[in-house]
């Protein structure tokens, strides 16, 4: 816990600890009794004795100063307590109202909303000073009157948490258990919206501070002799001018200071409330008695002449454990498509991401070469890399809506991609991207172009991104889960397009797939992965055939349902209506 | 009918945008489904399977239809009234890990259906918990991990326990393994009907996958743009589809067998939009074989053969007409 911290933020986490402290057992370890008069040492200048300084009573200000956070900190946490109590909860009803199918509870709603603004569009200040000024001064008072003025923030924080909480798959799961609607607020979604809550608290209850303290610098608030910052400033304020300036600059200071760490203390709050960091080891790494390589010996082998990509002895660690890659070698020849399987967690996407050089997440290149072309990806220089990133290899990911840029049109971003590589007027690229999409059989080729891609649907998107990534027909293609989340009759169509536009550029392709399928009919070669290892490599037709190790045979079984399928067991049938 | 758990008659659902628009998601539609029986429905992203589902659940309200529920019509019952039904009618969800409270551990996530529904003495719920989470594969070192600390398998695995530990007559299966890795995909499709088979539970189990439908159901009934197109047993769909998009599913299943020469592909396009539907044969934009006269309303029901029904004004001749449009 203490390791995710910066050193910003330990240094601040012992000052609010050291806050904290003061605050509990302030009265009791000052040097000199805080409250008590001494008339012979009325505004006596710092020095050994009195290191702070005294004030016009003659009570050395170091003790008031150790003594008055009390005050201060414990009115702000009791009320903000107060206000997230109150907050709270009626944020959980007005997410549930907002959300009601009658129109009535939606005017509740929207009621009290209005209600709010008005409060919080109200100085905060001259607010809590009515508030003083009805029901007279004193601590009690002031901390009604600033839990009134910071309630609705916490109800507007729940009630917009709730709101897009309720979104979440586990809220319906809970109605589904036979929740209420407003039980699922309290029992689900409260306790998700505790972070969120807690570092507004932290933020709160440093206002909360300056409140009180300006509260009583005004004298509405708590009064004289009882040690408080507001107060002591005001009463040293009169001094400055005079030359005194210790009697209000230190308890100004001070509340600086606790003000800063409460509201800095909120984003730390934030950090430790991370969910799920609670380490238990996974088995693979556990269980990682690992057999040598047995690709190392080709992995010293020369690779092909004319491979358009040549991996050689790849590793990939995260520093200090196991490695995740381990010697990986193969050869890619102009327009093969090379497929790449394995169990979950085998390797896959790691693989993919490494030829790209796009690592990231503590992972890096142990040993290996990445030849392209000749060139040795792992070697060459950032500016060098995005060049041929973007248009000799290029990379096809999943989920393709979500990779196009929500604001901008499908036709600028082809129309920009044609022209980053390629001199060519505005126009010529339109007219290319319009044949482009033409191609990829998207009718009415101007009316998608001036398209945003939230109107594309999944097929269409990567349809898209596939035309694209085609543009400036590079050599190679390197592809993970390009269909996931496609229906199976698009699915079909794409990988159709794909194979076809590959054929006539002749481009190679890496493709990692979960799906057997894919493999089988849009691949030349398949290559097995293991924890990392390739364990098996061959014609499609070899190894789906006639699969030599373990794994490659766990994973034809579980691809080809029919293969394992029985009849289902029971047969009580019911007649179907007509 | 003794053996009927769940009857569905006429359910339609819209949901309305603004002003007359509205979105056709399910637009009437009946099936059956008895005691211990799996209906499988299947179709794509779109044909509003899902719908389906959250409306036996009462997730979402059906605009019009009946659901009965062992005899009792729940599209009626009040709130109040729906909350003792939940314990005989469940739900798994599509996303194993949303479906899960991110900040309860497993014995909090199953041990909740029993406390809502005050379903036997609380000192009994342990020991329930600790039986199912056995019959799901989950030791009791599990309890008190958080979602986070699962692999997707056990993930999904809690979400079952949780669904069947007031022993429910149904279960909801929302393309429970559309998320999961193949190979984890086969364990829990095992897992589910073993399940059954003990519990005796029914299933309505959704899926996009026709080879999973096939591998659960009993029944299966294939669904598109609110529509159910084709119904049969799974034997009979298998042996002798008759809606041309039933056969465009099964012809877009890619088998992992090289040496099987890939069927062609028979439909082009995609599902096209529910908003305001007219009264025509729903597939009649991407369907091979259309007729004019498909726009005429939308194809009755015609019986195959028993229990076998198609959607389709050419039911009769689909194969040998298929064959000439798309020659293999």
């Amino acid at each position: 816990m203490w390791s995710r911290l910066s050193r910003f933020d330990r240094a601040v986490l012992v000052v609010f600890v050291l806050i904290l402290i003061i605050a509990a057992i302030g009265p009791f370890v000052a040097p000199y009794p805080p409250t008590v008069a001494d008339p012979l040492q009325r505004l006596v200048s710092p020095n050994g004795a009195h290191p702070f300084g005294t004030d016009e009573n003659g009570i050395d200000v170091l003790s008031r100063l150790i003594a008055a956070p009390r005050t201060d900190v414990l009115i702000a946490v009791i009320a903000t307590t107060l206000s997230v109590a109150i907050g709270a909860p009626l944020g959980v009803v007005a997410g549930y109202f907002e959300g009601a199918d009658r129109r009535a509870m939606r005017w509740i709603s929207e009621g009290t909303l209005r209600l709010l603004d008005v409060i919080q569009a109200f100085p905060v200040f001259i607010l809590a000073m009515v508030l003083v000024a009805i029901h007279g001064t004193g601590p009690v008072n002031v901390v009604f009157a600033v839990a009134f003025v910071n309630f609705p923030v916490f109800l507007r924080l729940v009630r917009s948490e709730m709101l897009s909480l309720r979104e979440h798959l586990y809220a319906e799961a809970a109605v589904a258990l036979g929740n209420s609607e407003l039980g699922v607020g309290f029992k689900h979604l409260l306790p998700n919206a505790w972070p969120t809550v807690l570092v507004q608290v932290s933020v709160t209850i440093g206002f909360a501070v300056l409140l009180t303290a300006g509260l009583s610098f005004v004298g509405a608030g708590v009064s004289p002799p009882t040690p408080e910052l507001g107060a002591m400033i005001a009463s040293g304020a009169k001094f400055m001018i005079t030359g005194q300036w210790w009697v209000a600059m230190f308890p100004g200071l001070l509340l600086g200071l606790i003000v800063f760490t409460f509201a800095a203390m909120g984003d730390i709050v934030g950090k430790l409330m991370e969910p799920g960091q609670r380490a238990i080891p996974s088995r693979r790494l556990l269980s990682n008695a690992r057999i040598a390589p047995a690709a190392q010996a080709e992995a010293a082998a020369p690779s092909a002449q004319d491979a358009v990509l040549s991996v050689r002895g790849l590793a990939i660690e995260a520093s200090g454990r196991p490695p995740i890659l381990d010697g990986v070698s193969f050869d890619l020849m102009p327009g093969e498509i090379l497929g790449v399987v394995g169990l979950p967690g085998s390797g896959k996407s790691i693989l993919v991401r490494a030829i790209l050089r796009l690592l990231g997440h503590g992972l890096q290149r142990r040993a290996g070469h990445v030849f392209f072309r000749g060139k040795d990806l792992a070697e060459l220089d950032e500016k060098t890399l995005r060049a041929i990133r973007g248009c000799e290899i290029l990379p096809l990911l999943p989920n393709a809506k979500s990779q196009l840029n929500p604001l901008v049109r499908v036709g600028d971003l082809m129309v920009a991609h044609i022209r980053a590589h390629n001199r060519c007027s505005r126009r010529e690229a339109h007219a290319r991207a319009a044949r482009m999409l033409g191609a990829i059989g998207i009718g009415d080729a101007e009316h998608w172009l001036a398209a945003y891609p939230h109107e594309l649907s999944g097929g269409m998107a990567q349809r898209v991104c596939l035309a694209i990534a085609l543009v400036h027909r590079p050599p190679l293609i390197i592809a993970d889960e390009p269909t996931a989340g496609l229906d199976v009759t698009v699915q079909r169509q794409v990988l159709d397009l794909m194979i076809e536009l590959c054929h006539q550029s002749g481009a190679a392709q890496v493709l990692a797939t979960r799906e057997l399928g894919i493999v089988a009919h849009y691949c030349h070669r398949v290559a097995v992965l293991d924890e990392g290892l390739i364990v098996e490599m061959g014609s499609v037709r070899d190894v789906l055939l006639a699969p030599r190790h373990a794994v490659t045979r766990r994973l034809i079984a579980a691809a080809d349902l029919r293969a394992v399928s029985t009849a289902p067991t029971t047969n009580t049938s019911s007649k179907m209506v007509p | 009918m003794t053996d009927t758990l769940v009857a569905v008659e006429g359910l339609v659902k819209r949901f309305y945008l603004r002003g007359q628009n509205y979105v056709g998601a399910i637009n009437g539609i009946s099936f059956e489904i008895g005691r211990g029986e799996t209906l499988g429905l299947v179709g794509e992203s779109g044909s509003g399977k899902t719908t389906v589902g959250r409306c036996l659940l009462r997730l979402v309200e059906p605009t019009s239809g009946r659901i009965r529920f062992e005899g009792s019509d729940i599209t009626q019952l009040t709130k109040r009234e729906l909350k003792p039904l939940r314990s005989r009618l469940q739900m798994v969800f599509q996303d194993p890990f949303a479906s899960l409270n991110p900040r309860r551990t497993v014995r909090q996530t199953v041990e909740e259906p029993l406390a809502l529904q005050r379903y036997a003495p609380a000192h009994a719920w342990l020991g329930m918990i600790t039986e199912i989470l056995k019959r799901v594969g989950l030791g009791p070192q599990y309890l008190d991990r958080f979602p986070i600390e699962l692999t997707a398998s056990e993930q999904q695995r809690v979400g079952i326990a949780r669904a069947l530990i007031t022993s429910p007559k149904l279960v909801v299966l929302d393309e429970p393994t559309s998320t999961l890795d193949p190979t984890v995909r086969e364990e829990i499709l095992g897992l589910l009907r073993s399940l059954q088979s003990s519990m005796s539970v029914a299933y309505l189990f959704i899926s996009h996958d026709i080879m999973a439908v096939e591998r659960m159901s009993h029944r299966v009934a294939v669904m598109y743009l609110g529509h159910i197109v084709e119904q049969a047993p799974t034997a009979a769909i298998m042996a002798d589809p008759r809606h041309p998009y039933t056969r465009a599913l099964m012809s877009a299943v890619l088998s992992p067998d090289p040496a099987r020469r890939l069927p062609r592909s028979l439909v082009v396009g995609e599902i096209p939009s529910a908003i305001n539907p007219r009264r025509e044969c729903p597939f009649y934009s991407r369907c091979p074989i259309r007729l004019d006269r498909c726009l005429d309303d939308v194809p009755p029901m015609a019986a195959v053969g028993p229990e076998h029904g198609a959607a389709c004004l050419r039911w009769r001749e689909t194969s040998e007409v298929l064959a000439e449009v798309a020659p293999e």
